[in-house]
């Protein structure tokens, strides 16, 4: 589907080289390519998971009001199969749903993500964490959105049922 | 030697710490003297209260020094034997080292761990009250600042009080801009308030927009927040802060809503997160327990002293690892409810809702309270806050939650270093007297060190009696709460605590510090009898005893047990509220061959 990562990586360093000299100025903000992983492949495929494990909670990768405290000590990999709602909770479990799928994403060295955990662009668990304080539905939902378009872009790691992911 | 009397812990040269005295005997027959918790929790907090400066004029950093070279000294003093003891003799109870004992102690607030720390020279003052608001404002993590994961209380009231002194005294520029950059976020007066209020008549705001992050051309620069919609309005620019956190600063304005309410003749206001902006969970539900809560506690503390001006406030501020605080604003009383407090139950929102005006009502009505430190009067402050609001919701229960912690550092602790868990004595004092009888005695109370307090409340006619009485019924576990309940107060010696002594020697009931008790247990041999002498105790100073198993209370006899197969454990109270530490100490000489 597309090149290699390091290929990639190397491309982009390229580009902003020669931004930087060029035009002086911050080039690009988006750290991989469109690349992104669904939340049912991440929950069929725990082997592909880096940096991440399946049974840590959600609380040890974001922060969980205390109005959604039931939702704190379900797993990573239960979030992959939360479904909505029409509670302020389900909206917050909508987000989750794609939320564990974006930071795993953005954690692999296998997938070109477009977003960032812990900076720009986004900073994924950060605007996550700030949608579910906000307790405000609509905010979640516009989130959710983002990050399940983004999770939809397309996965380059070939998912396999035997052993662990392989890249396509 | 019997299993009662078995020596758990480390021997004494490790520790070092033990104040009992015995002298060994020839025949080598063993009595035992058990210090339940003794030194093991020796308190840090009160050696902190002890040495807190009254003068709000002296610099809380020479304070800092003062108290950790006072906490040192006093370790250095009374943890030396007051007799020497012999390397191959049983030692007495084993003691915790200074150090990983304190900090390991369970705090009963932040204010209260940020003593215990700074007196334990692990930080010093600036530095303490930089990490514990940046543990608040979620810069820095909780584990950091607290060594043990829960504390008895989480009204933020006191640290905030006291980290308000300590910048009103401070010049150093640094500190200011340090501990006021996190101050900042938790504080806030009615002029910050009415200026964030949605002016009227304004639609109200819609969510603020969360677009995808832009695909920057090459000649363009980074956005500084690509997560909101660059062309927001005039609301979503001013409500960044506040939706991240509390709007702080002039640029953070019309974000809250605000509903005027009555009470008892009283006007309020509830402040609240405009619900169309990012309610952060605050419903209606709570807006109307709010209401309750104030309705049913205002006409008591009204009925008992003042109640200054006051509003509520439901913040936004999800990273405080508290539930409340009562801000002491020159211009009234700011009551301020964080986001955890929704996990309460009705009945434990309405009642801590009730401390906090409680917390407005002390500081109005004790006015020589509230222009000392709030360190020093925190049994007063936090104790009687705590107290009136079990008067208000008895079976909110919420008070209940200090008593684990108390238990672990109530031996030999001043009830100046009770903190919130100093509700027990109010408690105690309402099965002996009105309410309007304790604010008159509270109201006599003088001073800003735990001795000059301990004098003010020693001046008062049948105290020591009193203080003696509460002591005895506190670790008879005899305290009843508001609710009729009993307060899981009983003491009870740790498991396997205790050393073995010989069966003659002078059993120290160790120092007693002012308006502190300490409770001793003397195990006499089984098959004997002994002989007890008891010195007179000093001015302020109680001693009593009763059998372990159970019995009245009375003074030392001096023979025990009284026959041959009793109950051979004598449980000893002492309780002091001179001004000077009191140490005492019990002859015994076994009878041989009496049964």
């Amino acid at each position: 589907m597309r090149g290699s990562r390091s290929a990639r990586l190397l491309a982009m360093a390229a580009v902003l080289i020669v931004g930087s000299i060029g035009a002086g100025s911050v080039v690009a903000n988006r750290i991989g390519d469109d690349e992104g992983c669904s939340p049912g492949f991440w929950k069929n495929n725990t082997g592909a998971w880096q940096e991440y494990d399946p049974a840590s909670r959600l609380d040890s990768v974001f922060t969980i009001p205390a109005a959604l405290s039931e939702l704190a000590d379900d797993s990573l990999l239960a979030a992959l199969s939360f479904n909505g709602g029409p509670a302020t909770i389900d909206k917050a479990k909508l987000l989750l749903h794609h939320a564990v799928a974006a930071v795993l994403n953005a954690a692999s060295e296998d997938v070109g993500y477009p977003y960032r955990r812990f900076g720009p662009p986004l900073g994924i668990v950060a605007a996550v964490n700030a949608a579910l304080a906000g307790g405000n539905p609509d905010t979640m939902l516009d989130l959710k959105d983002i990050l399940d378009e983004a999770n939809n872009l397309g996965c380059p790691i070939a998912a396999d049922e035997s052993g662990g992911p392989k890249k396509k | 030697m019997s299993d009662s009397c078995r020596r758990v812990g480390r021997p004494q040269e490790e520790v070092g710490q033990d104040t009992s005295t015995y002298e060994r005997a020839a025949d080598g027959r063993p009595f035992c003297f058990v210090d339940g918790l003794t030194e093991t929790f020796r308190s840090p907090i009160s050696h902190a209260a002890r040495v807190w400066r009254p003068a709000k004029a002296l610099p809380l950093l020479l304070a800092a020094i003062l108290m950790a070279t006072l906490s040192w000294a006093c370790r250095a003093t009374t943890d030396v034997p007051q007799t020497s003891v012999s390397s191959s003799t049983p030692q007495p109870v084993a003691t915790a080292s200074p150090t990983v004992g304190t900090s390991a102690n369970a705090s009963l607030s932040y204010l209260d761990n940020l003593l215990v720390r700074t007196a334990d020279e692990q930080w010093d003052v600036a530095r303490g009250m930089e990490l514990t608001l940046e543990a608040l404002v979620g810069a820095t993590a909780v584990g950091v600042v607290l060594p043990q994961p829960r504390l008895a209380s989480y009204d933020l009231t006191g640290l905030i009080d006291t980290v308000r002194e300590f910048l009103a005294d401070d010049p150093t520029p640094a500190h200011k801009a340090q501990i006021g950059s996190s101050l900042r976020f938790l504080t806030f007066d009615r002029a910050q308030l009415e200026g964030m209020l949605l002016e009227p008549g304004a639609p109200p705001p819609t969510p603020l927009k969360i677009t995808p992050p832009p695909v920057l051309g090459p000649d363009e620069t980074d956005r500084e927040d690509p997560f909101f919609d660059p062309a927001s309005t005039a609301y979503d620019t001013d409500c960044k802060l506040f939706f991240r956190r509390f709007p702080l600063g002039p640029g953070a304005t019309h974000c809250l809503v605000a509903r005027e309410s009555q009470a008892d003749g009283h006007a309020y206001r509830v402040y609240s997160p405009a619900p169309s902006l990012a309610p952060f969970y605050w419903s209606e539900t709570h807006r109307t327990w709010i209401d309750d809560a104030i309705s049913t506690a205002l006409p008591l503390l009204l009925a008992l002293g003042d109640v200054p001006t006051f509003d509520v406030i439901l913040a936004v501020n999800l990273d405080a690892p508290g539930e409340a605080s009562t801000l002491l604003n020159s211009d009234g009383c700011e009551v301020v409810l964080y986001t955890h407090l929704q996990n309460r139950s009705e009945t434990a929102f309405k009642q801590v809702v009730a401390r906090q005006v409680a917390n407005c009502f002390v500081e109005a009505t004790f006015g020589g309270i509230a222009d000392t430190p709030y360190a020093s009067w925190r049994w007063v402050r936090d104790g009687l806050a705590t107290y009136l609001s079990s008067v208000a919701f008895p079976t909110g229960d919420v008070e209940l939650e200090s008593l684990e912690t108390l238990r672990q550092i109530d031996e030999g602790m001043s009830l100046t270093g009770w903190s919130s868990a100093a509700f027990v004595w109010f408690q105690y004092l309402a099965g002996r007297m009105d309410d309007e009888q304790i604010i008159d005695l509270v109201d006599s109370l003088h001073g800003s060190s735990s001795t000059e307090q301990a004098a003010s409340l020693n001046e008062l006619p049948g105290l020591d009696d009193l203080f003696h009485e509460f002591a005895l019924a506190y670790t008879d576990g005899a305290i009843h709460d508001t609710s009729g309940s009993q307060l899981m107060t009983a003491w009870a010696p740790q498991d396997g605590a205790g050393t073995s002594v010989d069966n003659t020697g002078s059993f120290a009931v160790q120092s007693v510090p002012s308006l502190a008790m300490r409770r001793s247990l003397l195990v006499i041999p089984p098959d004997r009898l002994a002989h007890l002498e008891a010195p007179a105790p000093a001015s302020g100073a109680i001693t009593s005893s009763r059998a372990y198993g159970g019995g009245s209370w009375g003074p030392i006899e001096t023979l025990y047990p009284p026959e041959c197969f009793r109950d051979n454990r004598l449980l000893v109270v002492a309780t002091n509220i001179g001004s000077d530490d009191y140490s005492t100490g019990i002859s015994v000489t076994a009878l041989d061959a009496v049964c």
